[in-house]
């Protein structure tokens, strides 16, 4: 047996006394369950991509519990720090490490588990399953894979046994073909017939696929299709677009009983990715006879298939009498196709399970374990679990893009996912549960209007209505505030006539505000039943005091003189036939609260909302830490989020689960009907920092550092005038409010200069001006989007560190200092970083810590403080300052092992960190080995978006490499991030003028690592130049090398950001599509050689 | 228009009327089926009922003739949370089409009512049990209109099978066996059941007297549904008693209940009933559990079936209580729930297999 290779480490407090646990013999429990079964591998998903998201940390976890709590070692592995399954508290060991099947080969090896859950950890997880099995390993370790079995997941996910299947059991599936090159595939199409949708076979979030509506689209996608998929195979496919998507989640057991969870509908018909479509629960539009037609579809499916656990079935359904369709009338059965199996736990299963209130996740891991449904308990009403939830609301599920951090991306939504995160919001119409989410998503919204809708022509509305698009629904609403009727928007949309009647209700209501605010009509718009009405139909105050030109204070009073309050039902997953146990609510206007008093003194935490670019999973790690360090610290923790895929909104995790939308209203009428001494708002990144101020306002007390502190910190002015009193160095920085005067400040100041639009989130539309043309270009963009100034800062490229503290007011706790990889200039979201800093001087070392202190003494800090310096000329500069939990404080936790988040939550909460051993002013001792987070990006799945590293934040995940020495570290994390490897050494060199001297260095550093290089012309001559021998290619040459399969890295700087039209991008593109790692950053690329270095 | 609803025991909920105007008065009860609305307002087993739906959106895909059980609405009154309008335009065209909720509650004169916070009235039903009210549109005090929930006669005190069984001999052909329907109030989708299947079916008024049955020489019987306290069918299940030696015979819900008074068993009230379409069930014989539709607000005391010849087969997973039982030695068995679905799951379809297979056994 080969021993634990050292680079790979354990982490957990499992260890010895796990190890001795006594084998729980299941087969006791349940006949033909796995015997004598003690420890199990649960595989996680890896980093944060588009289509794999927090929904695999909530399931994953669970799953660890249900399997912990029945008596079983787990054994965990994942690559992406910022999750809880990755805490040494959930699983009895924890491997964090590259999810690759050599790794975890040597995981199997070493620890010698006789279980493998895969279908927890998404399409990766039961990829590295298959491969671990192809590959022998499980076999040759007697590990059996629990739950469905491997050969059910083929027959899911192998289109054309799949099809087989469907077949067999006479179960219609579109007609299609599996074809494995382009010219296959268009001869498919020719013989099914256009238009088709073009799939990969085993991709995440249909990556790849699309919809061709002709012979050169079937030959463009399926090449794209075929380089995406595992198996090299893509399916052309009869196209249902228009068709309803109908989802059923199913489980089932070993003893074949089994039951369907929630059905869903896509309020976006077939076309769109169900990921990017609005989403509702229960199905809204379906007959009974529907409903259960495609239930019993669902069972008979996912019994042949053989499913043991969670599945999740997709359904096109013909639309019955819609006015555009044929002679489909009531009675006749209406036709149907299966679209697609998946046989695992998945983002629907997450938004199923928080829907209804049934833990999806934790019983698909007790069944797998042999356990029987009516063998498992509901955990909310304390009865079976082998029932079917039944809903007495409305569920609504809307999507997040972030087409916002991708100038120049196709805003249109097909069948490949595009969205990062999505809010659910729970109502009892479905008005009422959309305005909620839409207000959720944080957009800036009011009601169904974004002023983005002024500016648009009426082309611009049809457009976004007729083509699926991220604005759909603000276009669908904004038509019938132009005068279309619900028929048209039926017909150019395909939408169900039901939903669009919401939306038309909606609209029509914000009609009436208008005429009764001018006056026209009843010269009192907020009688008590108008407005009850309105709140009933999901309009708060500020939407009513929008449309009716009233102020949202007067709204407000009104309101409450009226008595009108929302009052909070329970989601008990039986539409209140039995008494529920679990604490899990949402707002509506009706006459019963079922809230009971809080026991003990309770605290509001409010989570991040939907995941985007720049507020990601991090920041749920940090809410759940947060909720259970308040519940440790004896108060009763309620939490509010909408995120269904997170962990924070499992309803077992808080005392009581409020899924609300994050604004200062609605978080506000909580806390009133909570009588909660306070809100705790620095775990869930800037939304709730947003929310804090107006709470504050409103009366509301905030936890931790105070609001004045925190306004501060988030006004550019204030803060600078701050930093300059506690005489701290910091670049310069002016405000513009015109082009002229951007131009002005760059003239006369020098550049290169950093410009910015003064909203920023996750850096959004930051450049790095070299050049005056590009200075301008900045500007534009930043004074055409959001309203407000541009802000110029003086760049200063230099080593960028980093820095997570807590603070409680004297004391203040470093665990580390982390080094950016990449210089000032990337964002710090993009950039690798590690940890401990090997760049700073002892000196400056304590210079910043003291830079720390100031800041946190004169700001009062009680809490987080996230610190970004640039070292310049040895000197620190103060870049940026967070009064919140950044995103680096899950990495930073898991590399010193310092519980960060408890420790700020206990402080926030009033004690001192001398209390818990950290008094004093220090940076911690550093660590043992190196931790290095590497970002993970989804520029894959958002074509015409540049994978290239700048100011604004575009990575959508991150993971971690640990090791004895930084290169071990680095290699890890790059592995971790996708570079094979077994990388081959082979550098092609393309980089921008400023860089070239540098190239030069970089290369002598490659070919003494062993690297063969490469470059186009210009970067060749500068090389050779340089002293640097090198062969030169021309870019069309480079490109096709990289086709090629010949080059093994690309390193390719950029002169001009966001201009796409250049030889580089195509260079970089063509290198992401091919999966050859490609590094924008001549930082970056040092590090890689240094990693792979032989 | 203002409607409200009002308890017995003084709860009264105000809300918009839907459909006529007018009163009604009945049993109060709540159903979670999250869909089949119109299923479930023309089963003839909610007569004497106002049915409350706990699924808040109603009427979203209108009505049409395919989906109703019986010929007309059944239940004594309607109570939702919000009832679409205008989705009668979705069946614009068909011949079949009925338009949408309220116009369908308004032609057919019952009354109903919306808007009101049909959890908060789940929750009481749920803890107080099953109270009678009414829904009016009339404009009176609370304490009136208590006075007058008061006054609506118990269900226990009605005949409601007599007035949703058939008159006279309803024959539907088909090549297979003749089967006998005794309907209770017998919806029809255990008619199409039974026509899908091959059977010639033969509905029987309740009252049927055994001669009339057996002139037919059935093949098999089956007990429908219905509406009502089983304990007042003592006459249907005499007969019932005299014909089951001759033929093999499937009880469905109250169809159930009196095989088990026949066999000298008794029944008692459900605190609140069972009505919904996820109901599971496990079968003792298989082990296997079956999500089941269900509606019945009284059950089979498992005790009182000791020495009647009759093992009990099925149970209730939420309550235990006793959901399907077969004879030791004759070809007879019943659930309690309803394998036809409608509204509900087809789970448990193949019992009609089963039967037939009965059926075809005995012959």
């Amino acid at each position: 047996m080969p021993s634990l290779p050292a680079a790979i480490t354990a982490l957990g407090a499992g260890g010895a006394a796990a190890a001795q646990r006594a084998p729980v013999s299941l087969a006791a429990l349940t006949p033909g369950a796995p015997a004598s079964l003690s420890k199990v591998l649960i595989i996680g998903s890896g980093p944060i991509i588009i289509g794999q998201a927090a929904e695999f940390d909530y399931s994953g976890t669970q799953a660890c519990r249900a399997l912990r709590e029945a008596g079983l070692e787990v054994v965990l592995v994942n690559s992406n720090p910022a999750t809880i399954m990755t805490d040494a508290e959930v699983a009895d060991r924890v491997y964090i490490e590259p999810l690759i099947p050599e790794v975890i080969a040597d995981i199997i090896a070493s620890e010698r588990p006789e279980g493998l859950l895969a279908t927890m950890g998404g399409q990766t997880g039961l990829n590295l399953a298959i491969a671990l099995h192809e590959q022998g390993v499980l076999e040759r370790w007697g590990v059996r894979v629990l739950g469905t079995p491997l050969d059910a997941v083929a027959r899911a996910e192998d289109r054309e046994l799949f099809k087989m299947t469907m077949t067999a059991l006479g179960e219609p599936v579109p007609e299609s073909e599996t074809v494995a090159s382009a010219d296959e595939a268009v001869a498919a199409a020719m013989r099914i017939g256009l238009p088709v949708v073009v799939r990969p076979a085993f991709t995440l979030g249909g990556s790849g696929g699309g919809i061709a509506a002709t012979l050169d689209e079937v030959q463009t996608i399926a090449r794209r299709g075929l380089s995406l998929s595992r198996i090299g195979q893509v399916l052309v496919e009869r196209s249902v677009a228009g068709w309803k998507e109908i989802e059923y989640e199913v489980l089932r057991d070993g003893a074949d009983n089994a039951i369907v969870v929630c059905n869903m509908e896509n309020v976006d018909p077939m076309g769109v990715h169900t990921g990017d479509s609005i989403v509702v629960a229960p199905s809204q539009t379906l007959t009974d006879h529907e409903y259960h037609l495609l239930r019993s579809a669902a069972l008979r499916i996912v019994r042949e298939i053989g499913i043991q656990g969670a599945c999740n079935v997709q359904f096109a359904l013909e639309p019955v009498g819609a006015a555009s369709r044929g002679p489909a009338g009531p009675g006749v059965s209406p036709r149907y196709y299966v679209i697609e199996v998946n046989p695992r736990v998945s983002r629907s299963s997450a938004l199923a399970s928080k829907a209804t209130g049934y833990p999806i996740a934790r019983v698909a891991a007790q069944i797998a374990l042999g356990r029987r449904l009516d063998q498992i308990t509901n955990a909310i009403t304390g009865g079976t679990a082998c029932f079917e939830p039944a809903l007495d609301y409305v569920v609504v599920k809307i999507p997040r893009w972030p087409f916002d951090k991708f100038p120049g991306v196709d805003r249109t939504l097909g069948t490949q996912m595009k969205s990062t995160g999505e809010a659910m919001a729970l109502g009892r119409t479905l008005e009422e549960a959309l305005l909620k989410g839409v207000r959720s998503l944080d957009l800036g919204a009011i009601g169904l209007w974004h002023r983005m809708v002024e500016e648009w022509s009426d082309e611009d509305v049809w457009t976004r209505i007729r083509t699926p698009h991220e604005h759909r629904l603000f276009a669908l609403a904004e038509a019938l505030r132009r005068g279309a009727t619900p028929q048209e928007l039926e017909a150019a949309s395909r939408i169900a006539p039901f939903f669009i009647g919401a939306a038309a209700r909606i609209v029509a209501a914000e009609r009436r505000l208008r005429e009764q605010g001018a006056g026209r009509a009843d010269p009192d718009p907020l009688t008590s039943s108008a407005l009850r009405d309105l709140l009933r139909l999901g309009f708060d105050d500020r939407a009513i005091a929008h449309f009716s030109g009233h102020t949202a204070r007067d709204v407000r009073a009104r309101r409450l003189a009226l008595g009108l309050r929302p009052t909070y039902k329970c989601v008990d997953t039986c539409a209140g036939e039995f008494p529920a146990k679990t604490p899990y609510y949402y707002s509506t206007y009706e006459d019963e609260d079922e809230v009971p008093p809080a026991k003990i003194r309770a605290a509001v935490i409010l989570g991040s909302g939907p995941i985007r670019i720049g507020q990601g999973i991090e920041f749920d790690y940090c809410t759940v830490h947060g909720i259970l360090a308040l519940k440790r610290a004896g108060w009763e923790a309620i939490v509010i989020n909408n995120n269904p895929e997170t962990l924070s909104t499992d309803f077992d995790i808080s005392d009581r689960l409020y899924i609300e939308p994050l604004t200062p209203d609605d978080v506000r009428a909580v806390v009133e009907r909570e009588g909660a001494q306070g809100v705790l708002v620095q775990f869930g990144g800037q939304t709730p920092l947003v929310a804090a101020i107006p709470l504050a306002r409103g009366g509301v007390r905030v936890l931790g550092t105070s609001v004045e502190s925190l306004d501060i910190s988030e006004d550019r002015r204030k803060f600078a005038a701050l930093l300059r009193e506690l005489d701290i160095p910091q670049p310069n920085g002016w405000t513009a409010t015109s082009l002229d005067e951007v131009m002005a400040i760059g003239a006369r100041e020098g550049l290169p200069l950093l410009v910015r639009p003064s909203y920023v989130l996750g850096g959004r539309g930051m450049v790095v001006a070299r050049t005056m043309d590009v200075l301008r270009e900045a500007a534009i963009e930043a004074l055409a989007g959001e309203a407000g100034p541009v802000l110029l800062d003086r760049y200063l490229e230099g080593l960028e560190v980093e820095l997570d503290a807590v603070a409680d007011g004297t004391n203040l706790l470093v665990p580390a200092l982390m080094e950016q990889i990449e210089r000032a200039g990337v964002h710090s979201g993009d950039s690798m970083a590690l940890l401990p800093a090997r760049s700073v001087h002892p000196d400056t070392a304590r210079v910043i810590v003291d830079y720390a202190a100031r800041i946190s003494w004169a700001l009062h800090v009680r809490g987080f403080l996230n610190i970004q310096f640039v070292i310049w000329k040895g000197e620190p500069y103060v870049l940026e300052v967070n009064l919140r939990a950044s995103r680096t404080v899950p990495f930073v936790s898991k590399a010193t092992g310092v519980p960060l988040v408890r420790l700020a939550t206990e402080v926030m909460l009033g004690r001192s960190l001398t209390e818990f051993g950290y008094g004093g002013v220090a940076l911690r001792p550093a660590p043992a080995g190196w931790a290095v987070k590497a970002p993970v990006f989804s520029s894959g799945k958002l074509f015409g978006a540049d994978p290239l590293l700048g100011p604004e934040m575009r990575s959508t995940g991150e993971v971690m490499g640990a090791g004895p020495t930084a290169a071990a570290a680095l290699r890890k994390a790059f592995v971790a991030a996708g570079v094979p490897p077994t990388l081959a050494r082979s550098l092609l060199l393309s980089v921008a003028d400023h860089d070239k001297t540098e190239a030069a260095d970089l290369a002598a550093a490659a070919l003494a690592a062993g690297f063969e290089l490469v470059a186009t012309p210009g970067t060749a001559d500068a090389l050779v130049a340089g002293g640097v021998p090198v062969r030169a290619v021309d870019a069309g040459e480079a490109v096709a090398l990289v086709r090629g399969g010949r080059i093994g890295v690309v390193v390719n700087t950029p002169t001009r950001g966001y201009v796409t039209d250049r030889a580089g991008f195509a260079l970089r593109r063509a290198a992401f599509e091919l999966n050859v790692p490609t590094l924008t950053s001549l930082d970056s690329a040092r590090a890689l050689i240094e990693a792979f270095a032989s | 228009m203002r409607a409200v609803l009002a308890l017995d025991d003084g709860l009264v909920l105000a809300g918009e009327a839907i459909g006529a105007t007018g009163s009604n008065g009945g049993e109060v009860v709540f159903t979670t089926s999250l869909t089949g609305y119109q299923e479930v307002l023309s089963d003839p087993s909610y007569r004497g009922q106002i049915v409350v739906m706990a699924y808040p959106l109603i009427g979203n895909y209108g009505f049409s003739d395919a989906a109703l059980e019986s010929a007309r609405p059944q239940a004594a009154g309607f109570a939702v949370r919000w009832a679409a309008p205008d989705a009668g335009h979705l069946y614009a065209g068909s011949p079949r089409a009925l338009g949408d909720l309220d116009t369908y509650l308004r032609a057919w004169n019952v009354v109903g009512i919306a808007g009101i916070d049909t959890r908060r009235l789940v929750r009481h039903l749920r803890s107080a049990g099953v109270r009678c009210g009414i829904i009016t549109t009339d404009d009176e005090s609370p304490g009136d209109l208590t006075a007058r929930a008061r006054a609506v006669p118990d269900l226990g005190e009605l005949d409601l099978v007599a007035q949703v069984s058939t008159p006279q001999i309803i024959r539907w052909p088909g090549d297979g066996p003749r089967i006998a329907v005794l309907d209770c109030g017998v919806k029809q989708g255990i008619v199409n059941n039974l026509r899908a299947r091959g059977c010639e079916v033969v509905v029987f008024p309740h009252d049927s007297p055994t001669d009339d049955i057996r002139r037919e020489s059935p093949a098999g019987l089956v007990i429908t549904n219905g509406p009502g306290d089983p304990a007042r069918l003592r006459g249907i299940a005499a007969e019932v008693c005299a014909l089951w030696d001759a033929m093999p015979v499937m009880g469905i819900c109250l169809g159930h209940q009196i095989l088990a008074i026949a066999a000298g068993a008794t029944t008692f009230k459900l605190p609140f009933g069972h009505h919904g379409s996820n109901h599971p069930v496990r079968d003792e014989t298989t082990g296997r559990v079956a999500i089941t539709t269900q509606n019945h607000g009284y059950a089979v005391d498992e005790t009182s079936l000791g020495g009647t010849g009759f093992d009990v087969t099925h149970h209730n997973l939420h309550d235990q209580t006793v959901e399907g039982m077969r004879h030791r030695s004759l070809p007879i068995f019943s659930v309690q729930y309803h394998p036809e679905g409608r509204p509900g799951p087809q789970d448990s379809a193949a019992l009609f297999d089963r039967f037939l297979e009965m059926v075809a056994a005995h012959a």
